[in-house]
């Protein structure tokens, strides 16, 4: 099995770490579609990014050209304006050109926030367009200034205003403004591309996981080369695993939150590699596990209705997987060796799980669902199904059940012979 | 100013985030530290270096004190996030960070080690690892001693790691029964005053699977044996009939909630857990001893020897042992200043001590106690604190300015059953019964306690519990987690809030301070709610994150 290792972002550093926005953003920035249709969310986002960043450099070029001639910073202003504006708006002079596109930034926002619901993302674009608003009203002086310096000072206010409806990461590590909402919400997510539940774990890249609206992380494939990555957010960690390479964006924590079993998913501790010293290892034969024929001691029907009673009442100690979060695990090849070291039989567990589960509230469920979650028990475990159901009685019998590696071969899930039907 | 340089300005946000990845890049070439651990001197003045934190507790003094002064009652809400990192293990976070010349040591449930850059929160190593899992599974930090990293782990290993790369130095099943024994407690390094073998005092966790209790001291070279004290008095040893038959054989007191020492007279304070099986106290006839006991042990020979011990709880029948590590400070009672030991336990007690004859001085109900004098029954009865409730092992501090000690604590009840025997099953709980069912509200409280009196100067009342200690500082604030995910700051001399932060997940983990390039820092770690969880908790994250926070 893979380590799960968090790596430092340093080996896949390239140019694109200091874009403000690569991968999901320069991946995906198209030239500015010239067709009818309407762009999607993803594209009209990117676009309004865009053009504010077009009339940011408009500007800034004009300041740079230290040029002595006014009508330089004059057409600056204007056609920073039209790239904000777009040839809908009041102060758009189609003879200046534009910096941006026909719809401009503001038609672009005004695109998406023009329906009935209200998605997460739509109150950072208020903020974003009345931000640019702003800066139009000052670039609308600068274009009327009589001295250099009315001037600069007209546009400095006005870029500062740009600044922030453009976004960009602050000191705690989150994003405001267009990047914001292109680096942790669904608006980040290019067409086309693979969608995944955001509170799982990626299973394959590349993919975006999305939760609520909330881009929680982006997962590219590893491997040699250089990768174009999105822009980490802030977040400190990039993490590899299974081939992949996990950008949680800024806004993780916070979809990490809204699904509260999240790290549940993710397979944590018991692995054959470092297993201690002192365990025997799981019998390939039957000497002292499993019987070589195990007991048929529950059935389908029961094994799969505590799957429910595990998810719900055990899972927050033993993991979603069965895999031990808090507690031991309690399938798989670290449960059933060290079942089978302690000379555990189904008694003991039995007892176990009847009288002092959930550690937190024992005996507090019904005898047919502490049966129906040992069957579902017995069923990850590898142990057959059959026609006679796990009894909510005791059965003395268990008491010569020994517990251990079943016999054959479990590819099972997670790499930790938890059988793919438990 | 051009617009350029507005621009660039305007970027230079972007500064923190970006140079922080640039930073990274040169971590591969590695820039060896002069002294990569603490020295003898360093360990006997921790106290009072505001910048290190290199105990567990701060210093041997068991006192979450610290004498860094830039964070104040004044300045206190201008207390924002410096920086938060997530780490690659899902579980409860219990650990204290140790932090040394900008670098801190952080632990997550499965004992996987990170040496994080102290100022931003930069993975520099990792070391990672997957032990079988008794019951809990917890880690409640490293040991820092001769360039090493010491952990104990919960397969019951004491592995040293360099503390400069990470790499294993060398690795040692330290345990004597791997079926029932483990380590969640921070090895202490610890050098004799008067020179000679440093070592490492670790207690093993086995009091709830049938073990007896038993701290070692460790050679850090090699993990060899210096010497160790066991909990429970064997045949012919004074106390041994306060063990009916052969209930001493399998009988609990663990020594697993961190070791004070006062170093001037080498005395080690040390809380003894529960005895065993828990719940069915009729197989264990007595008083139990050492079990729910402090005591003091004479450290400066080959062998420990004991000074004195007090029994807290004779022959508890819930569960209910001293986690706290013992607080060592000189406080004032009534006119007279006095060496005083603090600790309390999970049945509600704040207790207090002379230091040097182990007599009670004063005793507070901090919880709501009910139903204590009925031992759990068959068919089950009522008693508060539960055993998450009283006073945790996170500890709290004693403030001179004040007087006061700092603790926090739960209320929590529950529903108890006994079994009809008790049966030993390896690596199975050895409790004969279960352990309690909550009912009821589960809350918590933060208490400033007059040392001269007993009587609280103030409490504070949360929703939740409280489990996450108090940390104390010289400028008269007092930092401490909730359950919940919130970590506050009181001000020491009224219990007001002045400032709060919701980390994300569950704060089990006690707070710390400490200083980089001159710059003081708080730290919390907060991670899945796991064993602690509780119906009314709100729905968090469950990553395992640790979080700092600074002054601009
Ligand atoms: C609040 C946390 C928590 C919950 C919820 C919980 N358990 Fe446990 N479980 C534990 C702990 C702690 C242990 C270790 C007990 C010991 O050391 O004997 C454990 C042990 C076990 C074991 C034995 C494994 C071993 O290696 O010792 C089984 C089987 C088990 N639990 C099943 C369940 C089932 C089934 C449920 C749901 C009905 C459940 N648990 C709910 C905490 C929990």
């Amino acid at each position: 099995m893979l380590p799960w290792n968090v790596h430092p972002p340093a080996r896949f550093t390239g140019p694109a770490f200091f874009m403000a926005v690569a991968f999901l953003l320069a991946a995906s920035i198209l030239p500015p579609a010239a067709c009818a249709a309407p762009l999607s969310d993803h594209q009209a986002t990117l676009s309004a990014l865009s053009d504010v960043q077009a009339a940011i450099a408009e500007i800034v070029g004009a300041d740079q050209s230290y040029s002595t001639d006014k009508k330089v910073y004059y057409r600056a202003s204007q056609r920073a304006i039209n790239a904000l504006e777009g040839t809908r708006g009041p102060e758009y002079v189609a003879a200046a050109g534009s910096a941006g596109d026909a719809a401009g930034a503001i038609g672009h926002i005004d695109s998406l926030l023009d329906r009935k619901e209200t998605p997460v993302w739509a109150p950072v674009l208020d903020s974003a367009e009345a931000n640019i608003r702003a800066a139009i009203a000052h670039l609308a002086d600068a274009r009327h200034a009589h001295e250099l310096m009315d001037y600069d000072i007209a546009v400095s206010r006005a870029l500062t205003y740009l600044l922030v409806a453009r976004g960009g990461p602050a000191d705690i590590g989150a994003f405001g403004g267009l990047e914001g909402v292109l680096a942790n919400t669904v608006l980040g997510v290019p067409d086309g591309a693979t969608i995944a539940d955001g509170c799982a774990e990626p299973t394959a890249a590349p993919s975006y996981g999305v939760h609520g609206g909330y881009l929680a992380w982006v997962a590219v494939p590893a491997g040699e080369g250089t990768h174009q990555l999105a822009e980490s957010a802030g977040e400190q960690s990039v993490i590899i695993r299974n081939g992949m390479i996990l950008l949680p964006t800024a806004a993780a924590p916070l979809v990490a939150k809204e699904c509260n079993s999240h790290a549940q998913v993710r397979p944590s501790s018991p692995s054959q590699a470092t297993a201690t010293a002192t365990l025997s290892q799981p019998a390939k034969t039957t000497a002292s596990g499993a019987d070589s024929a195990p007991p048929a001691l529950y059935t389908k029907a029961q094994a799969e209705a505590g799957a429910q009673v595990f998810a719900s009442k055990c899972a927050l100690c033993h993991g979603a997987n069965l895999q031990g979060t808090a507690a031991p695990s309690v399938a798989g090849t670290d449960f059933l060796s060290t079942a089978q070291h302690n000379g555990w039989t189904l008694e003991v567990i039995r007892y176990l799980v009847f009288n002092d589960m959930p550690f937190n509230a024992p005996a507090s469920l019904s005898s047919t669902e502490y049966a129906d979650v040992l069957a579902f028990l017995l069923a990850s475990n590898c142990y057959p199904a059959g026609d006679k159901p796990f009894p909510t009685a005791d059965d003395p019998g268990f008491a010569n059940v020994k517990l251990g590696p079943v016999p054959g071969s479990h590819p099972g899930k997670n790499q930790f012979g938890v059988c793919p039907d438990g | 100013m051009t617009l350029r340089e507005q621009l660039k300005a305007g970027v230079a946000s972007l500064a923190p985030v970006a140079l922080g990845l640039s930073a990274f890049i040169c971590l591969g070439a590695g820039t060896a530290l002069a002294q990569s651990t603490p020295s003898p001197s360093d360990f006997l003045n921790a106290a009072s270096d505001p910048a290190n934190w290199i105990l567990p507790a701060k210093s041997y003094f068991g006192n979450h004190y610290t004498p860094a002064t830039q964070i104040t009652p004044e300045n206190v809400t201008g207390l924002h996030l410096a920086w938060k990192t997530t780490l690659d293990d899902a579980g409860p976070m219990e650990n204290s960070p140790i932090v040394y010349d900008g670098t801190m040591y952080v632990t997550t449930a499965h004992d996987h080690v990170y040496a994080l850059d102290a100022a931003t929160g930069k993975v520099k190593w990792e070391f990672t690892y997957s032990p079988h899992v008794i019951a809990f599974a917890a880690n409640r930090g490293i040991g820092l001693m001769d360039g090493n990293v010491y952990i104990g782990t919960l397969d019951g290993h004491l592995i040293a790691l360099n503390a400069e790369t990470g790499q294993k130095v060398w690795d040692k099943v330290t345990v004597e029964d791997t079926a029932n024994s483990f380590y969640t407690m921070a090895p202490v390094p610890y050098y004799p005053p008067g020179g000679g073998q440093g070592v490492l005092l670790l207690g093993v966790s086995n009091g709830d699977w049938g073990g007896n209790g038993k701290i070692t001291a460790f050679n850090p070279t090699d993990g060899s044996v210096v010497w160790s004290w066991t909990s429970i008095p064997g045949p012919g040893e004074p106390n041994h009939d306060s063990w009916g038959g052969d209930s001493w054989k399998r009988a609990g007191g663990s020594m697993w909630g961190g070791v004070t020492i006062d170093t001037a007279t080498q005395t080690m304070y040390l809380n003894v857990g529960n005895p065993t099986p828990d719940f069915l106290a009729t197989v264990r006839p007595g008083d139990n001893l050492y079990t729910d006991s402090m005591v003091a042990l004479d450290i400066s020979g080959a062998q420990p020897k004991l000074k004195w011990y007090h029994q807290f709880i004779p022959h508890d029948t819930h569960d209910w042992d001293p986690p706290m590590q013992p607080i060592l400070f000189n406080g004032k009672v009534g006119n007279t200043e006095e060496e005083l030991v603090a600790t309390g336990d999970k049945a509600g007690n704040f207790w207090l001590l002379n230091a040097a004859t182990g007599d009670l001085v004063d005793h507070t109900a901090v919880s709501f106690q009910k139903g204590q004098d009925t031992p759990p029954s068959l068919t089950g009865n009522y008693a508060c604190p539960n055993t998450l409730g009283g006073v945790e092992y996170q500890g709290g501090s004693y403030d001179p300015a004040t007087n006061a000690v700092l603790l926090p604590s739960q209320n929590e009840c529950g529903f108890w059953t006994a079994d009809k025997d008790a049966v030993y099953v390896a690596g199975q709980f050895y409790i004969a019964g279960a352990f309690p069912k909550l009912v009821g509200p589960n809350t918590g409280q933060m208490n400033a306690i007059d040392v001269s009196t007993g009587v609280f100067e103030w409490r504070h009342h949360f929703d939740l519990p409280n489990y996450g200690g108090a940390l104390a500082t010289a400028s008269g604030l007092v930092f401490s987690g909730n359950l919940g995910g919130t970590e506050n700051a009181f001000d020491t001399q009224t219990g007001n809030i002045l400032w709060s932060y919701d980390t994300g997940a569950y704060i089990q983990a006690p707070t710390e301070a400490y200083e980089v390039n001159g710059q003081e820092y708080i730290v919390v770690a907060s991670g899945a709610a796991g064993n602690a969880a509780i119906p009314e908790l709100p729905a968090a994250g469950q990553q395992s994150i640790v979080s700092t926070f600074t002054l601009k």
